[in-house]
């Protein structure tokens, strides 16, 4: 589907786009059958925000028709992808929520080398975006364990072709780093001269990237068990049996013994009750029990 | 944990009395299976058993699945559940059976449960109570109520929550003494919450301010309770209207500071309902420890909220925290949303900083800010936002521009002439947003501006040309728009299609009959559509190919068009109602019910069954447009049967439209439901004319509260309309 900005002559172009109630359920109801997520109602407000600027960038003026136009337009399909990116969009930065990331990069790296000496220990950042979550894992092993930090992999997914582009890029805009001490953006990434931070090789080779539906069929995501998983604010825009699905790929994807980091605001309750509850130094977790 | 190979896989085979073994089973997957099993078989088979394992001891998993059942049954069972209670031969299991029939509502339960209420035995008593808190049923206030009297400290306890569950405002004076026993407080202050009757709100903040340690976390939580409950965004306002007067009024010294100590840590959800309350109470020292929530991706919304209002008076305030923490690109936007529109000193240079920020929203934001305040000195700037990659923030920038020209005529020669310039930029966007500057100012020479646009090499800036040549409908513009139709980018033809249909011109018919066979199926179903404006034998016909031969959006663009046709149309679009494709069934019955007078009742009615929701709501959406009389019993039955909400709205909207005075009833019922609570509302208060005696004769007779709630909202509405009309019109508040 071929974009362009607003015809829209005067006024505020988004206050001048049509959402009709039923539209707004027919798009969120391709968009399940497509990608198998069920957003939660209270998401609905926030979709009908983002849809708006997607059709403003489109210059369309009425959600009917998009809603057409992603179900007949021959481009109809990768409008539909570029649309649940929209909506599924996880702002997020580097070393966001960073106990969790010192948590994995410390306590968890030390148990698991412990609990398999020589083993590789493998961590997944699921729907990781543009790469923030896997690199700050990444720079913060390297932090703690220098060279040693090679025996650990970390793979990165998303369902987002173009997000997932990005994070290959590796190169990132200031927004990302305001949660980043100095020190370390100095270490781990040189300046673009268009104002941007490129990541240096060292950290972007410990981190793998591959495209997921958490929902869907297996994708990129390799045929390993993990030690830790982290999932942090993406359940949140998901009704309780697509996080309920989610979880128990999880389950089955943790190595026994593993660790499952959500987002602060998020929990198992409700979801699951194959897990225990691990406490850490700075934070808490859920973990896969040892049989 | 149990493995997969030791479980006992269910085959639909096994007999009544094997499943029954089965609801006490280790796995849930297993008692999962069995329950599914056994609500499919005939209850009288079964029932037997179930109130057996209902009263069974010592397995309390076979007593929940035997319950699960129970309920799977549910309305077709209340009877038989109702006599199997007997609390004085089966004490165990009519207690479970309470349980049970709580969550299956209806008058023949309450009228069984009701006198168990003051039974002798504690607990069955106890059980009955919880039982009708969990029915709901407005009924069961004055026994709760009696409970409250009874001396049993137990069963009081019970009876306070209970008519918290049921929500009856009429239980507001009786539980609000109860406070002062701290035996029942906290369970008092959880019910007040639930109950969410704006007279709750002076003991709830009293108890929140006297709370030992302060704020009192229960009364906090019952203050987040009544908003969070509220049906309506106008009720909401209310409360919140309420509660920041009687916290001026009640707070005294150190809440703020007690409340932003709970803000800064703690339990996430706690943080949540302190920031709120804080946020009511005001005050510069509410600023930073909501500041600081607005950093956290869970808070950012209610730490958002309560700035937005506190921003008028502490803008400096929110800015000097804003510069210091790692805000998310929400969080920034309501930074400016708060202070955008005081001139602080600071704000300026933050607003322009932020239009270089990597986040749209953020720009969008500044942009906002920005043109508001239309200064000439922020002319570079809005400038400068005109070349935006984002239209949104493009939008603002052209705002602003037209907001500082409008204040005299040397800031309109002033921005025209900066303008003009850009119309040969080298960004596409920057030349667009200029055209549309230029245009809305009217400056000499615009006419040729457009022109010379209309051969701009990138589509976005002829397209934009196109929609500013179009926008008055002058039939002059037709011979300019008839060479954009030949242009080889699809969206410019589409733009021409619209603006041809516009014309006022016998001319334009032609044009886009011909656009009728354009390579793209956007410029044929934007002439379709177009084409309704302009009439004609020939018309019809094109549109009735179309609206068979075509591909599904040309064919719906063609059947909306035929819609406007009526009633030569009439047959044609009859014959297409039960189409293959929902999408020309949705289309079709829209059309169908703009024709009044002749519309096919029956078809509507019938699709009102359509197992395709959309399509329902779209026969509702017809039935209500004809606005026949006799649409009103077919919408009335299908709204008793129909669960979807959308479509319940429709529906409601529909019954409207065709006898306002007789959908009154089904308007105020709807008033209790979160769905459509807000469509009835809307409804009720357009018809206020109607309604009005009626409402408020509905309110003297007493409703449930979820009901009352909604009715006062629109009472109030109704009230304020009626005072804006002048003296006769009345008081309209409850």
């Amino acid at each position: 589907m071929s974009t362009a900005p607003a015809a829209t002559v005067g006024g505020d172009p988004a206050s001048q786009v049509r959402v009709p109630e039923d539209c707004l359920r027919q798009v969120l109801e391709l968009i399940n059958r497509r990608f198998g997520f069920q957003f939660r109602d209270s998401f609905r407000d926030l979709a009908r925000g983002r849809l708006v600027r997607r059709l403003v960038e489109l210059g369309l003026d009425d959600l009917q028709d998009y809603y057409y136009r992603l179900l007949y337009d021959g481009e109809g399909d990768s409008e539909l992808e570029a649309l649940f990116d929209v909506l599924a969009n996880n702002e997020t930065y580097f070393f966001r929520e960073e106990s969790q990331i010192w948590a994995v990069a410390e306590e968890i790296l030390a148990e698991r080398r412990a609990a398999r000496p020589g083993g590789r220990v493998r961590v997944w950042s699921a729907g990781c975006s543009t790469g923030e979550e896997p690199y700050s894992i990444a720079m913060a092993v390297l932090e703690r364990h220098g060279t040693a930090a090679r025996e650990v992999e970390i793979f990165g997914s998303d369902q987002s072709r173009k997000a997932l582009e990005r994070a290959r890029q590796g190169a990132y805009g200031g927004f990302s780093f305001r949660n980043t001490p100095p020190a370390i953006r100095d270490r781990y990434f040189r300046p673009h001269a268009d104002g941007r931070f490129q990541i240096v090789p060292d950290v972007r080779r410990m981190v793998q990237f591959g495209r997921c539906n958490l929902l869907g069929p297996a994708g990129d995501l390799p045929l390993v068990k993990f030690d830790a998983i982290l999932c942090r604010n993406v359940l949140i825009y998901f009704d309780r049996d697509s996080r309920r699905q989610v979880v128990d790929l999880f389950y089955d994807r943790l190595a026994e013994g593993g660790y499952l980091l959500l987002g602060h605001s998020e929990s198992l309750l409700d979801l699951s009750d194959r897990f225990e509850f691990a406490n850490l130094s700075q934070d808490v977790a859920y973990r896969r029990e040892e049989s | 944990m149990e493995s997969a190979g030791r479980t006992p896989l269910l085959d639909g085979r096994e007999s009544v009395g094997e499943l029954m073994a089965l609801l006490g089973h280790a796995s849930l997957r297993v008692r999962r299976g069995a329950v599914a099993a056994l609500a499919a078989k005939d209850p009288a088979e079964t029932l037997p058993g179930l109130l057996q394992a209902l009263a069974g001891e010592g397995n309390a998993a076979a007593r929940g699945s035997a319950g699960d059942v129970l309920l799977r049954y549910g309305k077709a069972i209340v009877g038989p559940l109702t006599r199997a209670l007997d609390p004085d031969q089966h004490r165990d299991r009519t207690i479970q059976l309470l349980v049970v029939l709580g969550r299956i509502p209806g008058r023949e339960t309450v009228e069984a449960v009701l006198p168990l209420a003051a039974h002798g035995d504690a607990s069955v008593a106890a059980a009955a109570i919880g039982c009708l808190g969990a029915l709901k049923d407005p009924a069961c206030v004055p026994i709760l109520l009696a409970v409250l009297d009874s001396g049993e400290r137990w069963q009081t306890f019970y009876a306070i929550d209970a008519l918290g569950e049921v929500g009856h405002a009429a239980a507001v004076k009786r539980l609000v003494p109860l406070i002062r026993d701290s035996y029942y407080r906290k369970a008092v202050l959880r019910a007040l919450g639930k109950i969410g009757d704006e007279s709750a709100v002076p003991p709830l903040v009293e108890a929140l301010v006297s709370g030992d340690p302060r704020p009192d976390r229960t009364a906090l939580a019952a203050l987040n309770a009544m908003v969070d409950g509220s049906r309506t965004g106008a009720g909401r306002e209310g409360l919140i209207a309420r509660m920041r007067e009687e916290l001026a009024r009640q707070a005294g010294e150190g809440l703020a500071d007690d409340l932003a100590t709970l803000v800064e840590g703690g339990e996430r959800e706690v943080r949540r309902q302190a920031a709120r309350v804080l946020g009511w109470l005001g005050g510069a020292r509410a600023i930073p420890p909501l500041m600081a929530a607005l950093a956290e991706p869970g808070l950012v919304e209610t730490a958002g909220s309560a700035l937005q209002d506190l921003g008028r008076h502490f803008s400096a305030e929110i800015l000097a925290e804003a510069l210091a923490l790692p805000l998310s690109a929400d969080g920034l936007r309501r930074v400016i949303e708060a202070v955008g529109s005081n001139p602080t000193p600071g704000s300026e240079e933050f607003l322009v900083s932020a239009l270089a920020h990597e986040e749209d929203e953020v720009r969008q934001a500044a942009a906002a800010a920005l043109a508001d305040r239309a200064d000439r000195q922020h002319m570079e700037v809005l400038v400068a936002a005109l070349g935006d990659d984002s239209p949104l923030v493009s939008a603002e920038g052209i705002r602003g521009l037209l907001r500082i020209a409008a204040a005299s005529p040397s800031a309109r020669d002033e921005v025209a002439g900066r303008v003009e310039g850009l119309t040969a930029a080298a960004s596409a966007e920057m030349r667009a947003a200029a055209l549309r500057v230029i245009a809305r100012l009217d400056s000499e020479g615009a006419q040729e501006t457009l022109d010379l646009a209309l051969h701009d090499p990138v589509a976005t800036v002829r397209r934009t040309a196109v929609a500013l040549l179009g926008e008055d409908g002058n039939p002059e513009r037709l011979w300019r728009l008839t060479v954009a139709l030949a242009d080889e980018d699809a969206r410019v033809r589409e733009e021409a299609v619209m603006a041809v249909g516009r014309l006022r011109d016998e001319r334009a018919r032609g044009v886009l009959l011909a656009s009728l066979h354009d390579r793209s199926i956007w410029v044929r179903c934007r002439a379709a559509r177009a084409l309704a404006e302009h009439p004609a034998v020939e018309v019809q016909a094109a549109l009735e190919e179309a609206a068979s031969r075509e591909v599904p959006p040309v064919r719906v663009g063609a059947i909306e068009a035929l819609g406007q046709l009526w009633p030569a149309s009439r047959e044609f679009l009859c014959g297409l109602a039960a189409d293959d494709d929902p999408e020309v069934r949705r289309a079709c019955l829209r059309a169908l019910g703009a024709g009044r007078e002749q519309v096919p009742l029956d078809m509507l009615a019938a699709a009102l069954e359509d197992p395709v929701w959309s399509v329902r709501c779209a026969a509702a959406e017809g039935l209500g447009a004809s606005g026949h009389g006799g649409a009103f019993g077919p919408l009335s039955r299908a709204l008793d049967r129909e669960r979807d909400a959308v479509v319940r709205s429709a529906l409601l909207t529909a019954l409207y439209q065709v006898d306002p005075e007789s959908s009154l009833s089904f308007l105020v019922s709807a008033l209790a439901e979160k769905d459509v609570a807000e469509t009835a509302a809307g409804l009720l208060v357009d018809g206020h004319r109607i309604f009005a005696d009626d409402l408020r004769a509905e309110w003297a007779a007493g409703i449930d509260p979820a009901t009352r709630e909604g009715l006062a909202v629109v009472l109030e509405e109704i009230g304020r309309r009626e005072s804006a009309r002048g003296p006769e019109g009345g008081g309209g508040s409850p």
